[in-house]
């Protein structure tokens, strides 16, 4: 990917007065680092609106996804004799908040495909089961369908992402380890 | 809007869908095949092409290097899908026969997650698979 250049100029003294530590160039004023005493930070309760994180351990595909989902969303074309594959914004954004919600969960890496006519499928594996969602343009749920180790489908259906419980159930199962 | 399932397109006809998409292929037991996403329609249209002279070379002229599906109009509907020409949509730089362009889907709009079963099934059926590489003396 092509960036923009970076400038090369850089401050010829220290600005006053100003915020320091939000400067990029702050380290150049300050004394060197082995002097700086550092201080442990005191523990302070989180604020309420940071809860719902996503801890990184748990759902470390989340950042490639997530960057996968960009790409598809800008270089996503239209095919004649395949099909449209421009996902808008509106769809990157609807598998974004599925990935939010699902990437507590300890679920492996998922694959991520467009497919024709502006839709994003994200399909889960573990050995020969699978968990597809699919997201459709203009649509504010998921088709889903689960399949059993032959890939046969046992379970399908459409979720919205308030469908906690339901969503809950497809996910328990899927990660259940079949009945030998 | 309805397909019309054209009868003239054969039962033992190939249809061609070209895989642009890394993920639109799977390897299962080493064997290399489409998957169902590759399938997926929003509108459930899917474009394919029907086999015709020069129509595989025409295909792989366009779009070098990607996996081509192979399905015979019979899976196709066996599944309840219908087979409707398309020349408009086949774009500009297809140097083929237009009439070989087409689209599969229902006859009537369904359920998005029942149409994605079938998808599904016709990725896995045992008569579809991928073209293999060797260009094709047509």
């Amino acid at each position: 990917m092509r960036r923009a250049p970076l400038s090369t100029s850089r401050p010829t003294k220290c600005e006053k007065g100003g915020n320091r530590a939000m400067s990029p160039f702050a380290t150049a004023c300050e004394p060197p680092a082995a002097t700086i005493r550092v201080q442990p930070a005191s523990p302070s309760p989180r604020s309420p609106q940071l809860e719902p994180v996503v801890r990184f351990d748990e759902s470390p595909w989340l950042a490639s996804v997530l960057w996968d989902l960009r790409s598809l969303e800008r270089s996503g074309q239209n095919i004649p004799g395949v099909g449209d594959l421009r996902v808008t914004r509106e769809t990157a954004d609807h598998v974004r908040r599925l990935l939010t919600i699902l990437s507590g969960l300890y679920l492996p890496e998922p694959i991520l495909a467009p497919f024709s006519g502006g839709g994003v499928a994200l399909v889960w594996n573990i050995g020969n089961r699978e968990l597809t969602f699919s997201a459709y343009p203009n649509r504010n749920n998921f088709v889903f369908v689960r399949t059993d180790d032959n890939g046969d489908p046992v379970s399908d259906g459409i979720l919205r992402l308030d469908q906690n419980r339901e969503l809950n159930n497809e996910i328990t199962a899927f990660l259940a380890t079949p009945a030998r | 809007m309805p397909l019309h399932d054209d009868q003239t397109i054969a039962p033992d006809a190939i249809l061609y869908r070209v895989l642009p998409h890394p993920n639109w292929v799977k390897v299962e037991a080493g064997v290399t095949r489409p998957s169902s996403i590759a399938f997926f329609e929003s509108r459930q249209e899917v474009s394919f092409f029907v086999d015709g002279p020069g129509i595989l070379n025409e295909l792989r002229r366009i779009f070098p290097g990607a996996p081509i599906a192979k399905v015979p109009a019979a899976v196709l509907r066996e599944k309840g899908l219908a087979i409707e020409r398309r020349p408009d949509e086949c774009g500009d730089d297809f140097h083929g026969d237009t009439a070989s362009h087409v689209v599969v889907g229902p006859a009537e709009q369904i359920e998005p997650n029942l149409y994605e079963k079938r998808a599904r099934s016709i990725a896995k059926h045992p008569d579809v698979g991928i073209v293999s590489e060797e260009p094709q003396g047509q």
